[in-house]
């Protein structure tokens, strides 16, 4: 395959240009190659519309990235940035333009500098969450970093996605919590954001906004240019870390439960907090009392799930509780939380979880309960997505739906049952019920996400599941829920869910897009951003 | 501590499909097999640089031993583990122009444990795990 639209000489010809700046052995073009480039997650798996590319590039310094980038402008290739390419469940390492060149970072590897003073890092984009747990490890630095769940991940990719993690507050918003980047703009001009744009600046990975426009936003979900060195904030590595799980036992307890937790993060007391319902493996497990009860559209109003929770002795709702700090400290705060909990809720139960003191040895990491809580990256979750009893279908990976959705009780019990009932009567609808709990990787919202299942050998699967995203997307969007990410085949959709003002905000982008890359070269239709000569592509 | 539960693999010599297991520069065994590894070495010839490792995490044997052989070059690896476990190989393998030259589901077996869920997942937890086992090769693209 070649890029479309790109003749068979100038296709030759930027290929060798490409091997001239970065040597042979770093340009991919052989099927053996290019295949390891797919979606392992791909909704379009072996079907006509998989987004496949035709070749891929591993430069290992931002000068051959600059060459790179001049040889597709030249020749008017499209390239397509990954990182690791980790990007699981929404598009892994394929592009959203088929025939995209992909431009490997991973052999740009270099942790240019961690400071555990003043608690920063800062890495190319090849550095992965365990490249960097290691470096820190093996110099016993007192700094955290905070991960994605697996952690396998680039710190520059999943940033740049707006990728999610586990621990403190903004930490866990890596996107947020990142400082400064050089870019290697689409003209092949290099560029340094905020205090780096001075020349021998001390702050780079200090303070973020320089001076000006801050100008990082642009590069975050976008395709403006690539990133080949970003500043990260780290967390200081704390005294002690202890978790509880409170138990209630009614649905709509939720509404308190979450008022209080939100109260006490956003004012610095409590980690991230973790919603789950032990009605989901009742669910998983088949149970065919809750099946009935479910069948019902008044499940929603009344309190069937509540008894039912009641004679099965389960509580409706679990939080984990997690707090950070001198030891001591943190046992006072979790005693002012309980107490807030049980004044609203006095038949809420609470439950030791862990407590942990650090450093930790390398066994005591082996042993932690949840090893993002605490900066730890690990790959234990493909083992809990393998089948079992209570996860009977568990597909070969999942597409992710990810809404933004108010951070209240009340909007979340709403949510589920908008979509709940956007599903009813589809081979989903399960996804979507009175237990689903919220997710809170977002530190001011919830995600009411969930994985619609795919498969490497059922097409029916994939296809039920392009469905149903589009299905959630259209009701989320008309419900003022808007994802905050989502895989390339659906990236068009909810870009144009973003309408105000006749799109004004697409609108904005694409004149920015078409001002700082006119060939369009780069990761073209990238959250619905497509350049001039490719916009009726848009689907 | 697992407790193990068969339910019948499915003899691949018994069926006249011999596996046979190229001379990799490791071979992984999941831990979490050990309850049947009698009967998985009657189908499964089990030789070589031999590495147990926990299928629940191989982030450890992957990014201390693994990663650091594949960057050098070449490195082939087989095993068998859960499929869970080669998941994770081999999307890792990728990178560096490594891909799954054989794999060969051997069957499943029931395995309890003790285990939790990771909290805030979007799997359910599971104390139960119905693992599919699979023989495996990963090595280095023809060049």
């Amino acid at each position: 395959m070649k890029p479309e639209g790109v003749g068979q000489a100038s296709w030759e010809a930027a290929l060798s240009a490409f091997e001239q700046a970065i040597g042979s052995e770093r340009v991919f073009t052989s099927d053996e190659d290019i295949a390891l480039y797919r979606d392992a997650y791909s909704p379009m798996w072996g079907e006509a519309d998989e987004r496949l590319i035709s070749a891929a590039v591993a430069p290992t310094s931002t000068e051959e990235v600059q060459a790179i980038v001049r040889t597709a402008n030249q020749f008017g290739i499209p390239i397509y940035p990954i990182s690791t390419g980790k990007n699981l469940g929404y598009g892994g390492s394929a592009p959203n333009l088929s025939g995209s060149v992909v431009v490997d970072l991973k052999d740009m590897r270099s942790i240019i500098e961690v400071d555990d003073e003043r608690h920063f890092a800062i890495v190319e984009p090849g550095v992965s969450y365990f490249d960097l747990f290691d470096y820190i490890q093996e110099r016993d630095l007192k700094c955290w970093i905070d991960c994605p769940d697996p952690g396998w991940g680039s710190l520059v990719g999943n940033a740049l996605e707006h990728g999610v993690g586990h621990t403190w507050y903004t930490y866990r918003d890596h996107f947020a919590s990142h400082c400064g980047m050089e870019v290697v703009l689409p003209n092949g001009d290099i560029v340094r954001t905020g205090m780096g744009a001075l020349p021998g600046s001390k702050t780079w990975s200090d303070f973020r906004y320089g001076f000006g426009p801050d100008m990082d936003g642009i590069f975050g979900q976008g395709n403006f240019g690539i990133v080949t060195k970003m500043g990260f904030h780290l967390m200081p590595q704390p005294d002690a870390f202890i978790s509880k799980k409170v138990r209630v036992p009614r649905r709509r307890d939720i509404i308190p439960l979450v008022k209080i937790t939100n109260e006490f993060e956003y004012g610095g007391i409590l980690g991230m907090p973790i919603y789950e319902s032990p009605l989901t493996q009742l669910q998983a497990a088949g149970d065919e009392e809750l099946g009935a009860l479910m069948d019902s559209p008044e499940v929603w109003h009344n309190d069937s799930l509540d008894l039912l929770a009641a004679s099965r002795e389960l509580p409706f709702w679990e939080c984990t509780l997690q707090f950070y700090g001198p030891r001591e400290g943190i046992y006072a705060n979790f005693d002012f939380v309980k107490d807030r909990i049980l004044a609203e809720i006095p038949d809420a139960e609470f439950v030791d979880l862990e407590e942990l003191q650090f450093p930790l040895s390398q066994e005591e990491q082996a042993s932690v309960r949840h090893k993002v809580a605490v900066g730890i990256p690990n790959l234990n979750i493909f083992s809990v997505s393998a089948r079992s009893r209570t996860n009977p279908n568990p597909g070969d990976g999942h597409l992710l739906f990810s809404p933004v959705i108010p951070r209240t009780g009340t909007d979340l019990l709403e949510a589920q049952q908008i979509f709940g009932e956007a599903l009813r009567g589809s081979p989903l609808a399960s996804l979507y019920t009175p237990f689903t709990p919220p997710f809170t990787w977002l530190h001011r919202c919830f995600a009411l996400a969930c994985g619609f299942p795919i498969s490497r050998s059922d097409p029916s699967i994939n296809a039920a599941s392009r469905d149903a995203m589009e299905t959630v997307i259209r009701i989320g969007a008309e419900n003022g829920y808007g994802e905050y990410r989502t895989p390339p085949l659906f990236q068009d959709l909810v870009s144009s869910t973003y309408s105000y003002n006749n799109h004004a905000l697409r609108r904005l982008t694409e004149t920015v897009k078409d001002a700082v890359d006119p060939n369009g070269i780069i990761a073209a239709g990238r959250n619905g951003i497509w350049p001039k000569h490719l916009r009726e592509r848009r689907q | 501590m697992l407790a193990f539960t068969a339910i019948p693999f499915y003899n691949l010599k018994t069926e006249g499909l011999a596996v046979e297991v190229a001379a990799p520069d490791a071979f992984i065994v999941d831990t979490r097999l050990s309850p049947i590894r009698s009967e998985l070495s009657n189908i499964v010839e089990i030789s070589g640089d031999i590495v147990e490792i926990s299928g629940d995490d191989v982030a450890p044997y992957l990014y201390r031993r693994l990663v650091p052989a594949w960057r050098e070059g070449g490195f082939a690896v087989s095993g068998v583990t859960g499929c869970d476990a080669l998941f994770c190989i081999e999307q890792a393998a990728r990178a560096f122009g490594l891909r799954t030259i054989r794999s060969t589901p051997l069957g499943t077996s029931n395995l309890r444990g003790a285990g939790e869920g990771v909290p805030g997942s979007l799997s359910t937890q599971s104390q139960e795990l119905e693992l599919e086992i699979v023989s495996w090769l990963i090595a280095p693209n023809a060049a």
